[in-house]
């Protein structure tokens, strides 16, 4: 069986759903983790159009807008749905192991 | 005049014919903007108290969301009222020249490729810009287009534009006739654009379009006349063979002599001849520096989809956001 290469990121109770959750690493970029209707959705923190951090930005149903020039994204595809963001995020999937929330990664 | 109130920042007067956007770089204040033309959406804000004619209310600027929440492009709306709307200003918006409208006539006309002529515009003022900026190019009662200047900064009043023939395009056919061109009225409006050259101590990579060669070429210019250190090199891409520069041409027009900056030049959709390369700019820029990238600076001008290709694949390498400059054209 294969294994997927897990990282953590927090347990599940810090993450709201008013807003993202940030997690950072020391060896890779910071992800943003977001909560709707009990599932969890993570992409990485720094948005594609510039140097904005999308944790800072407000959630608006399935939509992450960024707090400098009101770009957004889907947070469950990682698609930009609102100008000047045109680049999709990087998204990540995720599983919830006794209430510890980590993402999947390729990589390592 | 009206006057415009940014809650907890900025206040400016604004001309009755200014967009919120102009109005505020003429005064001074950095307003985050990027095309000028309605479609970047980098200008949104939201009117709290006034009125404003929106000149472009169906923009691809605005989302839906952006509507739903009463969100305007402030490059497109001029203030009628004393208004107080809420935006971000941003240190980096703040123009080192702020922009002038000027009456211009054409002094020189000449081709640089099948499609793309040179026109030179003297505005009677000082010609102040950065490498990399735009104008605002009015054509009295037809209509307005933005174009990068491709000259340097002069106290001889001249701008310098490259304009690519765009079969049925009002403004740009303009240009490729002599009799309508004699009879036209012009107004300059500039500097604008945030792609402008950064100096530091990073390598430069300009990467041109079609006639996305203008602000390129300044930069290129400006490398040439800094006798700068660092390194250059400037990729040049075209559909066909016809549409690009040999590197005789390219060096003769940027001043390098001494072949000071590394010259490629690439062809898309034909096979290549001469020297050129074959392929798209951003597949040229990671075959050629794949994995060293992030040390460099990179500046880019070029239609819409060369420029969204060219950021999805530095975003797939993390190449850093502050170190890519473009201006975006619709």
């Amino acid at each position: 069986m294969l294994t997927e290469n897990l990282v953590f990121l927090c347990e599940i109770d810090e993450v709201s759903e008013e807003q993202g959750y940030l997690v950072e690493f020391p060896n890779r970029p910071a992800v943003a983790v977001f909560k709707r209707d009990g599932n969890f959705y993570i992409m990485d923190d720094k948005c594609s159009h510039g140097d904005a951090s999308l944790c800072e930005g407000e959630l608006d149903g399935d939509e992450i807008e960024c707090p400098f020039h009101a770009g957004a994204f889907n947070i469950i595809t990682g698609k930009p749905t609102a100008a000047p963001c045109s680049v999709p995020m990087r998204v990540y999937s995720n599983r919830v192991i006794e209430r510890k929330l980590y993402m999947v990664v390729d990589d390592e | 005049m009206n006057k415009v109130y940014i809650k907890s920042g900025s206040s400016f007067e604004a001309d009755g014919n200014d967009s919120i956007v102009r109005a505020a770089l003429r005064n001074g204040v950095g307003f985050p903007y990027e095309c000028s033309s309605g479609s970047c959406g980098t200008c949104k804000f939201t009117l709290i108290d006034g009125q404003v004619e929106d000149l472009y209310p169906g923009s691809s600027g605005l989302s839906e969301r952006d509507r739903r929440k009463g969100r305007k492009l402030a490059c497109q709306c001029r203030p009628l009222t004393n208004i107080t709307i809420k935006a971000l200003e941003s240190e980096d918006y703040v123009p080192l020249y702020k922009p002038q409208r000027n009456k211009a006539k054409i002094v020189s006309v000449k081709n640089i490729t099948h499609n793309i002529v040179s026109l030179t515009f003297d505005i009677g003022a000082p010609a102040k810009f950065l490498p990399g900026q735009y104008a605002l190019i009015e054509a009295v009662q037809l209509g307005e287009r933005a174009y990068s200047m491709s000259n340097l900064e002069n106290e001889d009043k001249l701008l310098e534009f490259f304009i690519k023939k765009v079969p049925g395009g009002k403004i740009s056919e303009l240009f490729f006739d002599p009799v309508k061109l004699e009879s036209t009225e012009f107004v300059v409006d500039g500097p604008y654009g945030v792609a402008y050259i950064r100096e530091n101590d990073r390598s430069r990579i300009c990467l041109a379009g079609g006639s996305g060669l203008a602000p390129m070429i300044s930069i290129a210019r400006h490398h040439i006349a800094e006798n700068s250190n660092a390194k250059l090199t400037f990729i040049f891409g075209g559909q066909k063979n016809k549409d690009t520069l040999s590197q005789e041409e390219f060096r003769s027009m940027v001043g390098d002599e001494d072949g000071v900056i590394d010259y490629i030049s690439v062809v898309s959709d034909e096979m290549p001849s001469g020297n050129n390369r074959k392929g798209y700019l951003h597949e040229v820029l990671i075959d050629e520096f794949g994995n060293d990238l992030k040390g460099f600076d990179i500046y880019c001008a070029g239609p819409p989809a060369m420029i969204n290709a060219l950021e999805s694949v530095l975003y797939s390498i993390s190449f850093p956001t502050n170190q890519l400059y473009f201006d975006r054209f619709f």
